[in-house]
């Protein structure tokens, strides 16, 4: 087991570390993340009142499209530098790679979501500071990345690599999207917990069987 | 040397046009008009076997997805790709005629309720399926991934459409209506229309699968062929 | 109270045709889908002949 866990950490250190050094994938997220809401200012002209509706809609679309480049990055660069050989040389349960890779991932997402969040709040002019929210966010992130690990993994094999990824993760993570998007909208709007639970239950029970299928399936994945 | 057509679906073959004909006469001279809808309704008889037909060939995809995980044997991915034709077919043929019956009902080609939408999810859902498999060289390679996504394409749909219509419940949606409060007059015979359709569409899906299936085994073995003839 | 039953034939047939077309369609693709592999497979089997010789 301390091996296992162990394996875990040492991938996601490998790609923390490699991203340190670089800089480049969390630059390129957030700059992204930052257009996207830039390009949302424009391209929807709101009052202010129609702003607090939508606020957790644009954000959530911003995560989900800078998730996507995170994504992309974490088995591209493995597959380019054939390093995953190394990886599966180890004698360990292949799933701590999926774990490591999610945890890097997750890592990169939240960096990038941290940034945008006060960006967000000054340039719509609404608090996004609240626990509850950070929770929501962190749910939602998780099984967004559980998924997208999963999916990411696949991808990076075929010809067609990046385009192949929302391709194949947007239809199958629309209730992350719905849950986190309702949950963060009622939570922002002050709304009764009553309904914010239920969504927060949706984001538990989605990431809890998605990522239990994702563990269950991973192996088939990279054997070679 | 391909083996020619097994006898049972010959048979098939046959029955299936047969029911096909007897269903067409039933549809559109024996079943009575409906009173509120009119003659759009007629379309309900070959809609809904299509509909659930799909759902039904999308489900074999995934059991055929974790059969090819588990044994590793080929068939199963055959059965699998197969599958999920034939069901995209029939969800194109259940989401067109499902708009055209919409129409003169509700005035309106698209309702955001929670089915339809769903069903749209659905539907690309197993379009990217066939990108992805497409995007591989490696049979090994596409069979797994395939099944996985099947697998997982799958899981997702009953989250998504209770995700959807918990959404449509707590906030219903200003335009479009709810399907059940539009009610349809069943006579008897209208009914037993409707259950020779749903009969006649699972053997037709039953024939169309075993053909595809068929084509997909040959084309693993001319594969195979091309392999030798480029490594002699 | 009676209501006059609407026409709506066209949706009818449209629709019919729409569930005549599809299947046929994906009948026709996989016949010539089948056609090209007989095909393939008697160039292939001609150039292993070839190759023999």
């Amino acid at each position: 087991m301390k091996s296992y866990l162990q394996a875990i950490l040492a991938i996601a250190r490998k790609d923390l570390a490699a991203e340190i050094r670089s800089r480049e994938l969390v630059s390129a997220m957030l700059v992204f993340s930052l257009l996207v809401v830039l390009i949302f200012n424009f391209a929807l002209d709101l009052d202010k009142s129609a702003r607090e509706n939508v606020a957790a809609g644009v954000l959530w679309v911003t995560f989900t499209f800078a998730g996507t480049l995170g994504l992309n990055r974490t088995f591209a660069a493995e597959k380019d530098r054939g390093s995953l050989d190394g990886l599966l040389l180890a004698p360990v349960d292949r799933t701590a790679i999926y774990f490591g890779k999610l945890i890097s991932t997750l890592v990169f997402m939240l960096l990038v979501e941290a940034v945008v969040l006060p960006v967000f709040t000054v340039l719509y002019g609404i608090s996004l500071f609240n626990i509850s929210l950070f929770g929501v966010i962190l749910l939602g992130t998780f099984g967004y990345g559980g998924v997208g690990t999963l999916l990411a993994c696949m991808a990076a094999q075929t010809r067609t690599r990046d385009v192949m990824l929302p391709i194949l993760l947007f239809p199958v993570t629309v209730p992350v999207m719905l849950g986190a998007v309702r949950a963060s909208t009622g939570i922002l709007a002050n709304a009764e917990w009553g309904e914010i639970l239920t969504w927060i239950n949706i984001l538990v029970v989605y990431d809890v069987i998605f990522v239990a299928v994702a563990v269950m399936v991973f192996d088939y994945l990279i054997e070679e | 040397m391909h083996s020619s057509t097994p006898k049972p679906l010959k048979i098939l073959n046959i029955i299936s046009i047969l029911m096909f004909i007897v269903s067409l006469g039933l549809v559109f001279f024996y079943a009575p008009r409906e009173a509120v809808m009119g003659e759009a309704q007629r379309i309900f008889y070959y809609h809904v076997p299509s509909a659930w037909l799909s759902f039904v060939a999308f489900g074999v995809t995934l059991i055929a997805g974790i059969a090819y995980l588990r044994t590793n044997d080929h068939r199963w991915d055959r059965l699998g790709i197969a599958s999920v034709e034939v069901g995209i077919v029939f969800a194109v043929m259940a989401l067109l005629s499902g708009m055209l019956w919409a129409r003169p009902i509700w005035n309106t080609w698209w309702t955001w309720d929670p089915r339809l939408t769903t069903y749209t999810i659905l539907l690309l859902i197993y379009f990217a399926y066939l990108m992805l498999r497409q995007g591989i060289e490696d049979p090994d390679k596409r069979a797994r991934f395939g099944s996985v996504y099947g697998i997982v394409g799958f899981i997702s749909v009953p989250i998504t459409y209770f995700s959807i219509y918990l959404w449509r419940t707590i906030h219903p949606a200003v335009f479009g209506r709810n399907e059940s409060e539009t009610k349809m007059s069943m006579e008897p015979q209208m009914l037993q229309t409707f259950i020779f359709c749903n009969i006649f569409f699972m053997v037709l899906f039953v024939t169309l699968l075993w053909h595809r299936f068929r084509l997909e085994s040959n084309t693993a073995r001319v594969e195979e062929l091309r392999m030798r003839a480029s490594n002699a | 109270m009676f209501t006059q039953t609407p026409d709506t034939s066209w949706y009818m047939i449209v629709g019919y045709i729409v569930f005549i077309t599809l299947p046929t369609l994906f009948i026709v693709s996989m016949i010539w889908r089948h056609r090209n592999l007989m095909k393939d497979e008697e160039m292939i089997k001609n150039l292993l002949e070839d190759e023999k010789k």
